[in-house]
C-alpha cells in the first residue's frame, strides 16, 4: 500500500505546490521593489520545478502500482484508463500542459530575441491556468481522498489562492493606462548582486 | 521694405520659384498642374532600364534621398532583402515646416510616379505603393494614376497624418494594416523587401534617368549634384517650395525670399537645427553639415527678429513632445520635460538651461526610433543658437511675442 | 591574437517592451542603471564571455521580456 499512499500524497503535494507556482504568476506581475520581484521570480521557479518533480513521483506510483488500474497506456493516452477514463485523462493531459509550460518558462529568454516572441511566450506561459484548472478537476473527482475533510479544505484554498491571484491581474490589464506604473527609483537602491 | 509685415505663413503656399533653371517644377509657372499630356510634352517619355543601370546612374549621381536622413539611394536598393519586393513612395510629409511634397504630388505627380515605376521595374518588384496624407494630394495621385497605362501596379493608400507616421518602418505598418508607429527594433525596411523613399527622391530619380548622370550633375555641387527642394517660410514676404541648385549660398536664398532680419534659421525641418544664418553657408548636406545644421527635408524657416525667438523653440518643443507615439519610456517623459524645460527658460528661470541639456542627454538615442534624437538636434541647437535671447529672458525678457513662425498646426492644411 | 578577438554578445533593448521595472538593473547595477524615470541606461560596451550568464538572468527575469542578448 506504500505505493498507493505515495501517488496519493504526491498528487496533492503536487496539486498544492504548482498553485503556489501559479497564483505566484498571476500576480507577480504588478509592483514591488526590483530586488524583491527577483526574489518572487525565483520562488515562482523553485515551486514550479519542485511542483514538477513530486508531479512526476505522483505519475511514477501510480505506474507502478497495479491497485490503480491505469497503466501505461492509461497513463499516457488520454481518456484510456481503465478506471474513471475521463478524470484520468484529465491528468494525463495537466501534465503535459504543465511540462509545455515549464519548458516554455525556462526558455523564457529565447522568446525575446523577436518581436512577436514576447507575445507568443505569455500565450504559451499562460495555459498554467488551464492545467491547473484540469488538474483540480482531476484531483477532486478522481482522487481517493476527496470525501476527506481537510482534503477539501486544500482544494479550497488551492482554488481561492488561484482564482483570486488570476482576478487581480485581470483586473490589473483591464485598468487603463496601466502600462506604465513608475516604480520611483531611490537614487541609494540597493543592488541585488555586490560585488563579484 | 518692412518684410515683417508682409509676412504670410506658407499655408497659402501653392507659390513655388526657382532659383535657376526648374527641373522638378518645370511647367509650374505656367500650369497650375501637369495631367499625362503636359507632363509628357514637358518632361518627354520616361525612360525604362534594367537594375544595373540604374545602380549605374545612381552610383555616378550619388543621388541621396530627400526625406530627411539623406542615404544614398543606391545604398539602399543594394540593402534590399528577400523576394517580394515593394517601392513606397513616402509622400505622407507628416513634417508641418515642409510642403514640398505635397506640392510635387498635387502638381506635377506624374514625375512622382515615373520615378516610382522605374525604380520598380528596375527592381521587379511586385508593386508601387504610393501613401499620402493630404486629401488635395491623394486626389490628384489617383487621377494620375488613372491615366496612365499599367495602373494596376500602383497602390494609393492614405495613412495617418502624425508626425510619426510619416516614419519609414511607421508608414510600412500602416500600409500592411498595423499600427502606424514604429516597430521596437531599428532594423531598416529593406531588410524585409520594402524600398522606402521619399516622393522628392523619386521625382529626382525622374529627371536623372532622362538627363543621365552628366546632365544631371550640369547643376549642383561636385559631391552633391543636382537640385534640391526647399520649402521656405518663417519670417519672409515671399514664402514657398523653391527648387534651387544643391550648393546656393543661404544669403541668396533668404534674399530671394524677402526675408526679415533673422535671429536664427531653422535648417531641415524640427528634427533638423537651428543655426546662425551667415549668408555664406552653402544649402547643401555637407555645407548645413559644416554650419552645425542639416538639410534635412529641405526646410529653411527664418526665425526673424520681430518674434520671441526662444518662445518659438519653446513652442515646437512641446509640439515635438506631443508628437511621441509613447511606446518608449525615455521619450514619453523625457520630451515633456525637456519641453518643460525650455519653456521654463523663456520664462526666465536659469537654473533650466542645464537641467534642459541633461534630459536632452538622457533621451537621446534611446527610443525605437529617431523621433527623441531628432527632437533633441532641434531644442539643444536651438538653445546653443538662441544664448542672447536665454539671457535677455532671464533678464526680464526680450519685448517680444510668439508670432508663430514655426507652424504647429499639424501635418495637413 | 589578443584577448580582444572574441567580440562578444551585445546586450539590447526593445523598446518599446520595456516598462521601466528596473528588475535587469538591480541585477547587473556594473552595467545598468536607471534614469529619474525608472527607465534603464544600458552601458553599451559587448558583454564578456564570463558575463554572460549573469546578463542572461536578466534576460530572463525581465517582466516585459524587453532584452535580449545578441550573439556577434
Amino acid at each position: 500500500m506504500t505505493l498507493w499512499f505515495t501517488a496519493r500524497g504526491a498528487g496533492l503535494s503536487a496539486l498544492l505546490l504548482l498553485s503556489v507556482s501559479t497564483a505566484l504568476g498571476a500576480v507577480m506581475t504588478g509592483r514591488g521593489r526590483a530586488t524583491d520581484r527577483v526574489v518572487w521570480h525565483y520562488v515562482h521557479r523553485i515551486t514550479a520545478s519542485l511542483g514538477l518533480g513530486v508531479l512526476l513521483l505522483h505519475v511514477a506510483t501510480i505506474l507502478a502500482d497495479p491497485y490503480a488500474h491505469v497503466g501505461w497506456k492509461g497513463a499516457i493516452v488520454p481518456f484510456t484508463a481503465g478506471y474513471r477514463p475521463t478524470w484520468v485523462g484529465l491528468g494525463t493531459l495537466a501534465v503535459y500542459t504543465f511540462v509545455l509550460v515549464a519548458a516554455v518558462g525556462f526558455a523564457r529568454g529565447r522568446f525575446a530575441t523577436t518581436p512577436r516572441g514576447a507575445a507568443l511566450w505569455r500565450r504559451l506561459h499562460s495555459l498554467a491556468y488551464l492545467g491547473w484548472a484540469m488538474a483540480m478537476w482531476h484531483g477532486f473527482l478522481s482522487g481517493t481522498d476527496s470525501d476527506v475533510a481537510w482534503v477539501r479544505w486544500m482544494y479550497v484554498v488551492c482554488g481561492v489562492g488561484v482564482l483570486s491571484a488570476l482576478t487581480v491581474r485581470v483586473s490589473r490589464i483591464a485598468r487603463p493606462g496601466l502600462t506604465r506604473h513608475v516604480t520611483p527609483v531611490a537614487p541609494a537602491a540597493q543592488p541585488l548582486v555586490g560585488a563579484r | 521694405m518692412s518684410a515683417a509685415t508682409d509676412v504670410r505663413p506658407v499655408s497659402s503656399a501653392a507659390d513655388t520659384w526657382t532659383i535657376g533653371a526648374p527641373r522638378l517644377l518645370a511647367g509650374l509657372d505656367a500650369l497650375p498642374s501637369l495631367n499625362l499630356a503636359a507632363h509628357t510634352a514637358i518632361h518627354g517619355a520616361p525612360p525604362a532600364m534594367d537594375r544595373d543601370r540604374l545602380l549605374t546612374l545612381l552610383d555616378a549621381s550619388r543621388l541621396s534621398g530627400r526625406g530627411g536622413a539623406g542615404f544614398p539611394l543606391a545604398s539602399k536598393l543594394r540593402a534590399l532583402h528577400g523576394t517580394h519586393l515593394r517601392v513606397i513612395v513616402n509622400g505622407s510629409e507628416s513634417e508641418p515646416a515642409s510642403f514640398k511634397d505635397r506640392t510635387l504630388l498635387r502638381r506635377t505627380p506624374h514625375l512622382v510616379l515615373d520615378g516610382a515605376v522605374a525604380v520598380a521595374a528596375a527592381l521587379q518588384a511586385r508593386e508601387v505603393v504610393v501613401a499620402v496624407h493630404d486629401a488635395a494630394a491623394h486626389e490628384s495621385v489617383r487621377r494620375a494614376i488613372s491615366e496612365r497605362p499599367g495602373r494596376g501596379s500602383i497602390r494609393l493608400v492614405r495613412r495617418d497624418g502624425r508626425f510619426v507616421g510619416g516614419e519609414a518602418r511607421a508608414l510600412v505598418r500602416g500600409i500592411d494594416g498595423g499600427p502606424t508607429v514604429p516597430p521596437g527594433r531599428r532594423e531598416h525596411p529593406g531588410l524585409t523587401g520594402n524600398l522606402v523613399s521619399n516622393a522628392e527622391t523619386f521625382a529626382q530619380a525622374a529627371i536623372l534617368l532622362r538627363r543621365g548622370a552628366r546632365g544631371f550633375a550640369e547643376t549642383g555641387t561636385h559631391d552633391e549634384p543636382g537640385t534640391v527642394l526647399l520649402t521656405i517660410g518663417g519670417g519672409v514676404a515671399r514664402p514657398g517650395v523653391v527648387e534651387a541648385p544643391i550648393g546656393t549660398p543661404l544669403g541668396i536664398l533668404l534674399t530671394a525670399a524677402q526675408a526679415a532680419p533673422a535671429t536664427a534659421v531653422v535648417a531641415g525641418g524640427y528634427h533638423g537645427s537651428w543655426i546662425h544664418p551667415f549668408p555664406d553657408i552653402r544649402v547643401s548636406r555637407a555645407g548645413l553639415a559644416a554650419a552645425g545644421g542639416s538639410l534635412g527635408a529641405g526646410v529653411l524657416y527664418v526665425v526673424d527678429d520681430a518674434t520671441c525667438g526662444l518662445g518659438e523653440l519653446a513652442q515646437v518643443t512641446g509640439w515635438l513632445a506631443a508628437q511621441s507615439a509613447k511606446q518608449c519610456g525615455p521619450c514619453r517623459f523625457g520630451l515633456p520635460a525637456l519641453a518643460a524645460d525650455v519653456a521654463a527658460l523663456a520664462a526666465g528661470q536659469p537654473a533650466a538651461l542645464s537641467q534642459a541639456f541633461a534630459h536632452a542627454r538622457a533621451v537621446d538615442g534611446r527610443g525605437a526610433c529617431s523621433h527623441p534624437d531628432g527632437a533633441v538636434r532641434f531644442a539643444s541647437s536651438g538653445l546653443h543658437v538662441l544664448q542672447d535671447e536665454i539671457d535677455a529672458h532671464r533678464r526680464g525678457g526680450c519685448g517680444r511675442r510668439v508670432l508663430g513662425r514655426l507652424p504647429i498646426t499639424g501635418g495637413s492644411r | 591574437m589578443t584577448a580582444l578577438a572574441d567580440p562578444g554578445a551585445r546586450l539590447e533593448i526593445d523598446w518599446t517592451r520595456c516598462d521601466g521595472h528596473g528588475l535587469c538593473a538591480a541585477l547587473l547595477p556594473d552595467r545598468i542603471t536607471r534614469d529619474e524615470w525608472g527607465f534603464p541606461v544600458i552601458d553599451g560596451r559587448p558583454v564578456p564571455h564570463a558575463d554572460e550568464k549573469a546578463v542572461r538572468r536578466a534576460v530572463t527575469v525581465c517582466p516585459a521580456l524587453a532584452l535580449r542578448l545578441t550573439k556577434p
